[in-house]
């Protein structure tokens, strides 16, 4: 008995704590269970994910954006295979998977890792392949949330600023010559960063390239455009200075040597100007002395 | 009137045998540590010489000190935009060259050397690269006029002498040379204090040790060129710049600094001087000639009852009053006026006093026997074999009537102890020279006693800090042994 006392619990304050506990732990089940209850079918579940990470790049039965038509895709390619390319592509494709390979070589870009969980693509998986049973196509990027181009006046002039960022992106992103380089905006060119986007507008199309812009779902422009989002018209503007880019002939293409000569050169005078101005400057006391000597 | 109170030095040259043990006993106190290899805050140099750092004594070079532009007393380092944009870059320091690369030898390979023909021997390594080199300079690598051709030679204040005077200093039977061991100086217009942009220098209240603070200091090193005499030192280790603290841990409980602890020669001397602060502007803007008079009238008289009075009402105790009236730097300073600043024409107004070598007279060989050509033993100062030019650059800002009474108060106190003593000299032969030289019997005793004579507490009248009371008032006793001593508590960090 003695020991036992000991261990129950007793007096007025335990006793009220261990009430508290149970009821702490009640509300925690209920509240859990009560979310599951709400929990939307894995094929809702699955929608939600695609039109927030996958729509940018993919259709489901609208044809090819930047990446392919996923429609029937579950029927071509092993269950197994799509989850780990879904999740992380970067590894499957870094491996040298064949498959892999062959989808890089044949659209020109990887598949960025989006930061999808296993059981994320599961239920994306679920709602490609209700998609593709013959359920009405998904909605297209361009039909539901990319205002048509064509809408808005924005000239290239306009578009080319944005790029270099000559006129500021209205929600405070960088400008895409931080990163990108394009033939067109000169001899010094932009950043080594991000590809070569020269040729964007020719591999991508008009609404690879808006949805792109849209989306942002490569990593790094994740990272810096999801909470500085391009407006409608940057867009635009942007996709038009692009179209115009890769239909100009490259005539000033650029030279990656320049741009280290130019600093070169630049240091150099710099280098110069200090000597000048410290010309006077002590070198040496000793030195000169012993070597004047005898 | 602003009294205060400054612990001075006094330094013998004629005493001084240039054994360098009071730079051992420093080195050894101070600065054996990692990144003050180089540091040798007591030095000693032989002159004509071009000293350590090498011609640190040419500001053209180092612009070190201070200069008069105009009506205005400024640093040689130029304004405070000028040393703003040498902020990160000071075009005026020395070299490791012209201090020298520190090294060891390699002691294991008389060890560990195969059996070969010749002996093995412990080449030169250096503590920087740790690879072996040629010793080409040292701390004293013009000991002794060695390497005069070049040292000697190029010693600035040989600038003054002409040509055929330069050339009979260095035929044998007239080269002279002598020592001069140089420690900071404490002055009382300090260059580095001047020149230091973080305030991290400051001079001591109490006894005017001038001392770096390890806390403030970013190491911009404007003090290294600041300081005339290069007194202070860039410690690469810590990233701070070091000093001579004139051993105040030992000054404060009651012991006179290592280096003069140590003198074998006895020449070193320390007291406390009271000076008047009001006029310290005034007297570093004389005119050179002028520099060193205005400097000992700086000096106050600690027995005059107005600065006894003037001192008490700026905090100065009755004990430290005391000790000043004892000082035996205020005699040899002010009183017998024959110890004298080394260079003040730098206008820092040092606060250690050298008094002058008597090197003998010229003598030549003359019908193949060597001729003293003077009756007089020591003769007289004109026919010294050190010109009274070199004498004046260095001790006198070029003003050769000082140094010449100095010297001449030195020789009268030999002839009247030679005429006392020997009996070679007549008595009144020691009287003229007594009288030419200004001085008489009393003060040549006074004189010979002090600097042949002193006993422990003559040369050194410390005054009462009064330390332990001063501790015993907020820490504890055995925490406070623990703590004392060179070196950080916390660890000094690079950087800002």
């Amino acid at each position: 008995m003695s020991s036992l006392k000991s261990i129950v619990p007793s007096g007025k304050v335990t006793r009220l704590r261990l009430f508290a506990l149970v009821i702490f732990c009640l509300l925690t089940v209920v509240v859990s269970f009560s979310t599951l209850a709400y929990a939307a079918t894995p094929a809702e579940q699955g929608q939600a994910i695609f039109q927030q990470k996958c729509q940018g790049c993919h259709t489901i039965g609208s044809g090819r954006l930047v990446g392919p038509d996923l429609k029937g895709v579950i029927a071509t390619r092993d269950r197994d295979w799509l989850v780990s390319f879904i999740t992380t592509p970067d590894k499957l494709i870094g491996q040298g998977d064949p498959i892999a390979r062959e989808i890089v070589q044949q659209y020109g870009l990887p598949m960025p890792n989006l930061g999808i969980t296993e059981e994320d693509a599961q239920a994306i998986l679920v709602y490609i392949e209700a998609q593709s049973a013959g359920g009405k196509p998904a909605p297209t990027p361009t039909q539901t949330t990319i205002a048509t181009p064509t809408t808005v006046s924005v000239n290239t002039a306009t578009g080319k600023d944005l790029f270099t960022g000559k006129l500021a992106l209205k929600n405070g992103g960088p400008a895409c010559l931080s990163c990108h380089n394009v033939s067109a905006i000169g001899v010094i060119g932009g950043g080594t960063v991000g590809k070569d986007l020269t040729t964007a507008y020719s591999n991508f199309g008009e609404t690879g390239i808006t949805s792109i812009l849209k989306t942002t779902p490569f990593p790094m422009m994740k990272e810096i455009y999801t909470a500085k989002p391009l407006t409608d018209e940057e867009i635009t503007g942007v996709t038009t200075f692009l179209k115009e880019a890769s239909s100009a002939p490259s005539t000033t293409y650029q030279n990656p040597g320049l741009f280290f000569i130019i600093g070169g050169v630049a240091a150099l005078l710099i280098i110069g100007i200090f000597q000048w101005l410290w010309r006077g400057r002590l070198a040496g006391v000793r030195r000169p002395l012993v070597k004047g000597g005898s | 009137m602003d009294v205060r109170a400054q612990l001075s030095m006094v330094f013998h040259l004629d005493k001084c045998i240039g054994c360098h043990t009071c730079s051992l006993a420093c080195k050894n106190v101070w600065t054996s540590r990692e990144g003050a290899e180089y540091m040798w805050w007591n030095n000693v140099e032989t002159k004509p010489g071009t000293g350590y750092p090498t011609l640190w004594e040419d500001q053209t070079k180092y612009r070190g000190g201070w200069e008069m532009k105009g009506k205005s007393l400024r640093p040689r380092m130029g304004r405070r935009t000028g040393m703003l944009t040498n902020l990160f870059f000071n075009p005026f320091l020395p070299s490791m060259d012209d201090y020298y690369e520190p090294w060891t030898y390699q002691y294991g390979h008389l060890f560990t050397a195969p059996q070969a023909d010749d002996q093995p021997t412990a080449r030169a390594i250096s503590k920087v690269t740790g690879k072996f080199m040629d010793v080409e300079a040292g701390p004293n690598w013009d000991d002794d006029m060695s390497g005069s051709s070049v040292y000697a030679r190029n010693d600035i204040n040989l600038s003054e002498l002409t040509d055929a005077e330069r050339e009979a200093l260095f035929r044998l039977e007239q080269m002279m040379f002598f020592y001069i061991p140089r420690i900071c100086n404490h002055c009382l217009n300090p260059g580095c204090v001047g020149v230091c942009p973080s305030g991290a220098i400051y001079k001591r209240a109490e006894d005017g040790i001038v001392l770096v603070s390890q806390e403030k200091c970013r190491g911009w090193r404007f003090c290294v060129s600041g300081c005339p005499y290069k007194k202070t030192y860039y410690n690469w280790q810590t990233g701070k710049s070091e000093k001579c603290i004139l051993c105040y841990p030992r000054v404060e409980t009651g012991q006179a600094p290592a280096c003069f602890h140590t003198c074998v020669g006895r020449i070193r001397y320390m007291g406390v001087l009271l000076y008047d602060a009001e006029r310290i502007e005034e007297v570093a803007k004389t005119p050179d000639a002028g520099l060193v008079e205005a400097q000992r009238s700086l000096i106050l008289d600690p027995n005059d009852a107005k600065v006894i009075a003037a001192a008490r009402k700026n905090g100065i105790g009755d004990d430290w009053i005391a000790s000043a009236q004892k000082s035996p730097t205020y005699k040899f300073v002010k009183q017998w006026g024959i110890a004298l600043p080394l260079h003040i024409e730098f206008r820092t107004l040092p606060m250690l006093f050298y008094v002058p070598p008597l090197l003998p007279m010229l003598a030549s060989t003359q019908n193949g026997s060597y001729d003293l050509g003077n009756s007089d033993f020591f003769g007289n100062v004109e026919k010294f074999r050190v010109p009274m030019k070199y004498m004046a650059r260095l001790f006198s800002a070029g003003n050769e009537e000082i140094i010449k009474n100095a010297l001449k108060k030195l020789l009268a106190v030999r002839a009247h102890k030679q005429a006392q003593s020997v009996g070679n000299l007549s008595v009144e032969k020691a009287s003229a020279s007594l009288a030419e030289a200004g001085c008489n019997a009393d003060e040549a005793e006074a004189i010979f006693r002090l600097t042949a004579l002193p006993r422990f507490e003559d040369r050194f009248v410390l005054p009462p800090y009064h330390r332990e009371e001063v501790i015993g008032l907020d820490i504890e006793p055995i925490k406070q042994m623990g703590q004392v001593g060179l070196g950080f508590n916390q660890p000094p960090r690079r950087g800002p």
